[in-house]
């Protein structure tokens, strides 16, 4: 299962799930896996395989046959490749955070 | 994914009809309740500045976004018109639509100055605002002219038995910003000063 860099329909869909879970104040520069294993904590799971039904375009239940550290190793590769705070930055200076 | 040449694209600046339309878009954006719609609006409000036309679900969301980015920023006005510094927040009115901004700009310039569309639709957004302005700066002292005219700008003061100006009050933008007071420095005779020996704590002036 691979991370994909995604187009911005889905971006914004996957910056709409983890928008709650990224502090505004969480640093360009943080370390990926400070604000990942943030994230890991507290997302829920079906919201945890929607995103990697997003990153990676598997379906599913196709996810749920993965081994469990091939769908995190995904997740994480997905979040590092889409420059993932760079994304929900852009996604809430659009104004969408409450809305969409 | 494709690696786009997106990065070299330059945005064009926009006449004010377009302009008004990215304006336009951008509110609608703010106020979207479906993703799809807002990338949609976003993708029109590229294609309104610059001529590609590429397929934007295979093109990476960061190309799109810096696009995007670059578009407002080449339609931004280059001048700082005070006009645009007022810090109250508009309310939406309730005859606000999509689409009203570009006939906004169309009802005051044709109002005001008879122009045609064709002629407005052409105007620098610089000029535009800049106009606008100086239509509000007259209105406001057309008004201010009225008001002093008016038994309402004069107020009696029971205290002084007297009466006082009222002056109608201005726009934010347009009230004078209020200097910093000039410290007057005062000769103080010698006989007033401190007697003895005066030492300077102030090692800067020694």
């Amino acid at each position: 299962m691979k991370a994909k860099l995604l187009n911005l329909q889905n971006a914004l869909r996957l910056a709409s799930i983890l928008d709650k879970y990224i502090d505004e104040k969480t640093n360009a520069n943080a370390e990926a896996l400070d604000f990942v294993s943030a994230i890991v904590d507290k997302i829920t799971p079906d919201e945890f395989l929607h995103c990697v039904n997003l990153i990676s375009g598997e379906t599913k239940e196709a996810i749920k046959q993965q081994i469990s550290i091939d769908t995190l190793t995904c997740f994480v590769e997905g979040l590092r490749e889409n420059q993932i705070l760079s994304l929900v930055s852009f996604y809430r200076s659009l104004g969408l955070k409450n809305n969409a | 994914m494709k690696i786009t040449e997106l990065s070299k694209v330059t945005p064009s600046r926009l006449t004010l009809k377009s302009w008004a339309t990215l304006d336009d878009y951008r509110k609608q954006i703010a106020n979207c309740k479906s993703i799809d719609v807002a990338c949609d609006l976003i993708f029109k409000s590229i294609e309104l500045a610059v001529i590609e036309r590429p397929k934007w679900d295979d093109i990476f969301w960061m190309d799109v976004s810096d696009l995007y980015i670059r578009t407002s920023r080449a339609n931004q006005p280059i001048i700082q018109f005070p006009i645009l510094t007022s810090k109250t927040e508009k309310d939406d009115f309730p005859w606000e639509y999509p689409g009203r901004t570009w006939l906004f700009w169309l009802n005051v310039f044709a109002k005001n100055y008879g122009w045609d569309e064709a002629s407005i639709a052409t105007l620098d957004i610089d000029t535009a605002i800049g106009l606008y302005q100086e239509i509000v700066v007259d209105e406001q002292m057309r008004d201010e002219w009225q008001w002093g005219l008016s038994e309402k700008s004069v107020e009696y003061v029971p205290s002084t038995k007297k009466s006082k100006f009222v002056p109608l009050s201005r726009p934010e933008w347009m009230q004078a910003v209020a200097k910093p007071k000039k410290i007057v420095k005062t000769k103080i005779l010698k006989s007033m000063m401190p007697a003895g020996l005066v030492v300077n704590l102030d090692l800067d002036d020694s």
